[in-house]
């Protein structure tokens, strides 16, 4: 079956200031329809710039300058606006974003928020909306009658899942959902990660899952793309990324994660130095200056992502050159 | 690690009165009711340990935190420091106390002065304690905390606003840990930072206890992370502790549902490993905390009593304290494995 999604080449860039910065800098992937697929990554690697460039909601400042975005066999990248904001927003692909307080409107009751998303994009008559509204309410584990609250008097879980819901409203093939539980508390975000698999399990929904957080990813994904300053430097299955990291930032980023397990006290190993920022890019692997393996080529050349096992791609000149070797 | 107690913190309690609105007024409402903030929470940190307060957000952490820091007053409770009461500390004592006590904050900005330089905030607190005397034996001193806690030298003359947020945390661990304090609270230090920078943080933090022998509380809504660095841990829901013991034992041998419940809600690395939601619906208001055990709603196990006697924390297991009428019903059957 033809992918849903196919990225290639993607590169995104702002302008601050009056520079122009890269902040995806030739994305590629490809994800499979009814799976969950991860863009993980720390605070600036591009995660949230790469689901806003897919999602075609990117603020005026940033700008699409090469690649594609192939869905459901149209490039987006191609498409006209007005085209696109009919025919795939909100129908096809929609998004939920990091944040639901800001998400909302604060003066409207959540469930006229949703009725609204819902004619506004079809020609559904009010009452068939709000029929649909009280439906997904149900079908996300809110009461109906919350449909009346205004966002302020539902409580952060709840939040999110209203968002979760409109997010559904029209079927989309594609849920982009950036830090779906991140300012939740633990328990309410073993809440959300019931819902969003159930989503996935028995709905067949397609979602990408951008986190920062590896053990949220581990819960939900079936693959994986790990981002480092604005490039892919793995991607493959969960099982293979969380058992056999190929990379040395991924293999470091596990280390310094305190959920691995919980029985045994362990050590954290954290990454010596901190992410690069946009504007002073590194020349060469962008990981280099952090890399206990770094040699001489990694800090002229920059590395491609490579298929080093099958569906396990890993970008990194150590990893090539040990080849075979073992893996931890 | 000291059998010694440094602080004892005993039946502290707090509560925030709540502001009448126009219309309760009108209606001639007396009571506005109160925000149960802290309710008769009781523990204590032995002489270099590091304790760790867990709980989700409203559990009560960082007032607690501030009432030990002087930062709030307790409607009723004391807390003992090396024996006397802070609450009525002389002018000289309560110096003393405020330089052995340190508090770091969630956001380094709070804790860092922007408008000072780096050096200028290390130093700070040099002058303030008067610990040194001359000009070169502070800058002696603040050179080799930048040395401890692996700041470049060259950030001495920066604003904090040019540094990265690891590093800020770092400055502010430095100069909490500069006057060698004998108690160090510690709120959420690494919440904002990324997973990557947070490792090397407690590790610092790790290092300077060991160095200093400090006491640290370590407040965090992640057990994980309390798990991997405390010796002790205590657990906190609506205001109150729920179970208190050390990081191994609460671990691996939870006697209180709600712990138990954090535990499985809490994500692992493994692929294979699924969360599970133990408690229904979610934490209710502090202003109007249900009657009795706090958790009775939400629990699976709750009957009766739970609804109408509030449970206290008592030993249940050497140094392990739980407050939980049906502790020993529930988890001791897993115990002995039968």
């Amino acid at each position: 079956m033809a992918p849903l999604l196919t990225v290639e080449g993607l590169r995104t860039t702002y302008t601050v200031g009056g520079r122009e910065v890269t902040v995806v800098n030739g994305v590629d992937f490809q994800m499979e329809r009814g799976k969950t697929f991860a863009i993980a990554g720390e605070s600036g690697c591009g995660k949230t710039t790469l689901g806003l460039s897919i999602a075609q909601l990117l603020p005026s400042n940033a700008r699409i300058r090469s690649g594609k975005i192939v869905f459901d066999g149209v490039d987006l990248l191609q498409m006209r606006e007005d085209d696109f904001r009919r025919r795939i927003r909100w129908k096809k692909i929609s998004m939920v974003f990091q944040g639901s307080m800001s998400a909302f409107n604060p003066v409207i009751r959540v469930g006229d928020q949703i009725v609204e998303a819902i004619t506004h994009h079809e020609t559904a008559s009010k009452s068939a909306a709000r029929e649909r509204a009280s439906k997904l309410f149900s079908a996300v584990g809110i009461s109906e009658n919350r449909l009346y609250s205004y966002p302020h008097e539902l409580s952060g879980g709840m939040r999110e899942r209203a968002m979760i819901a409109m997010a559904l409203a029209s079927s989309p093939d594609l849920v982009i959902a950036d830090e779906p539980t991140t300012g939740l508390d633990v328990l309410v975000q073993a809440q959300i990660i019931g819902l969003l698999r159930k989503l996935r399990d028995d709905l067949g929904r397609s979602m990408i899952l951008i986190s920062h957080d590896l053990s949220v990813v581990a819960e939900l994904a079936d693959e994986c793309a790990i981002m480092y300053a604005g490039r892919i430097v793995e991607m493959g299955s969960v099982r293979r990324i969380f058992g056999n990291p190929l990379h040395p930032y991924t293999m470091k980023l596990l280390g310094a994660f305190p959920g691995a397990r919980l029985e045994k006290r362990i050590t954290l190993v954290g990454i010596p130095g901190e992410p690069p920022s946009f504007l002073n890019p590194i020349t060469g692997c962008r990981f280099n200056p952090r890399c206990e393996h770094a040699m001489e080529v990694c800090r002229r050349e920059e590395p491609r992502l490579v298929e080093f096992e099958r569906g396990h791609f890993v970008s990194c000149f150590w990893r090539e050159e040990t080849s075979g070797g073992s893996t931890r | 690690m000291n059998e010694e107690v440094l602080l004892e913190v005993t039946g502290l309690k707090k509560h925030f009165p709540l502001e009448r609105s126009f219309l309760d007024r009108l209606r001639g409402k007396k009571e506005a009711g109160s925000v149960h903030a802290v309710d008769n929470v009781s523990f204590w940190v032995r002489r270099g340990e590091i304790l760790g307060l867990v709980g989700e957000s409203g559990s009560g952490k960082t007032t607690t935190a501030r009432l030990i820091t002087l930062l709030e007053r307790p409607d009723s409770g004391s807390v003992q420091f090396e024996g006397k009461d802070i609450y009525g500390l002389s002018p000289d004592d309560l110096k003393n106390f405020r330089r052995h006590v340190q508090l770091v904050f969630q956001n380094p900005y709070d804790s860092l002065d922007p408008k000072f330089t780096i050096f200028e905030s290390l130093e700070e607190p040099l002058l303030t304690h008067s610990v040194v005397r001359t000009k070169d034996e502070r800058r002696e001193m603040v050179h080799q905390t930048m040395k401890k806690v692996g700041v470049p030298m060259e950030a001495l003359n920066l604003y904090p606003s040019k540094l990265s947020g690891g590093q800020r945390q770092r400055i502010a661990l430095a100069r909490a840990f500069a006057l060698e304090p004998k108690l160090l609270i510690a709120d959420e230090p690494v919440s904002m930072l990324d997973s990557s920078v947070r490792a090397s943080i407690l590790n610092m933090l790790l290092d300077l206890r060991a160095q200093s022998g400090t006491s640290v509380i370590l407040i965090t809504h992640d057990i994980a992370t309390a798990r991997h660095v405390c010796d002790r841990i205590c657990v906190m829901y609506m205001g109150e502790v729920v179970e208190f013991a050390m990081a191994d034992e609460l671990v691996t041998n939870p006697l209180h549902p709600y712990t138990h419940a954090l535990l499985s809600a809490t994500p692992r690395l493994d692929p294979d490993a699924r969360v599970t939601v133990e408690l229904t619906g979610e934490i209710g208001s502090a202003a109007d905390p249900p009657a009795a055990c706090r958790l009775h709603p939400r629990c699976p196990h709750a009957y009766e009593r739970c609804r109408v006697e509030e449970p206290v924390l008592r030993e249940i297991l050497p140094g392990h304290y739980v407050a939980c009428h049906r502790s020993e019903e529930v988890f001791f059957p897993k115990l002995t494995g039968t």
